[in-house]
């Protein structure tokens, strides 16, 4: 057990890590034809699944880096990379490449595909 | 740094989870309630904060990239 500061420092950490805010312009612009219970399933789901793939390799962690042989040690230079270059693309430098309205990520699909989520009640509704 | 070893103790690693579960209904909270957040705060103001929190995250990148090194050259000191 480390010291309280330790671990309040590890969820602020987390949470800027995961960046909910900059998901946020995503989020809304994915949902955007979304029914109210689509939306809430979607947030379900991806905190859901972000805790998951949180607590499973802060469990089986060590156990995976010594079956591959990588120290934690390169790990981090590994991961600090990774995550610079997405802190370094998604963040700063494409909103200065493409404007203010950057912040919208413009949805690939249509919503239809892009949730799927429900079992559409009542297509002909549509 | 916090890390999961063996023999850390059952505390520790139920103060992790407990930490990964706080942030994650956090998120979930503001993905939940991203509708009126985004009404609030507006197209800038999201801007705002996704570009201080990528500033954040450089920051928090470069700081995890030499805890690494540290570890991996010790003359590093």
């Amino acid at each position: 057990m480390l010291p309280w500061l330790e671990y309040s420092h590890f969820a602020i950490s987390l949470f800027a890590i995961l960046t909910p805010f900059a998901a946020v312009p995503a989020y809304l612009s994915f949902t955007k034809e979304c029914t109210a219970w689509e939306r809430s399933h979607t947030a379900i789901l991806a905190a859901g699944t972000a805790a998951l793939v949180l607590i499973i390799t802060a469990l089986m962690g060590p156990v995976i880096l010594g079956a591959l042989g990588v120290s934690l040690g390169s790990l981090r230079v590994g991961g600090g990379l990774v995550l610079l270059l997405t802190a370094l693309s998604s963040r700063i430098l494409a909103m200065r490449r493409s404007g203010a309205r950057a912040g919208i990520i413009p949805p690939a699909r249509s919503c239809r595909s892009a949730c799927r989520c429900s079992p559409d009640p009542d297509p002909s509704a549509r | 740094m916090v890390e999961t070893r063996h023999g850390a103790g059952i505390v520790h690693v139920a103060a992790v989870i407990f930490c990964v579960l706080a942030t994650c209904l956090t998120v979930w909270a503001i993905l939940r309630f991203a509708q009126p957040i985004g009404d609030r705060i507006g197209q800038s103001g999201l801007n705002v904060l996704s570009r201080l929190f990528g500033l954040l995250l450089a920051a928090m990148a470069v700081k995890i990239i030499v805890t690494g090194l540290r570890s991996l050259l010790p003359i590093l000191g």
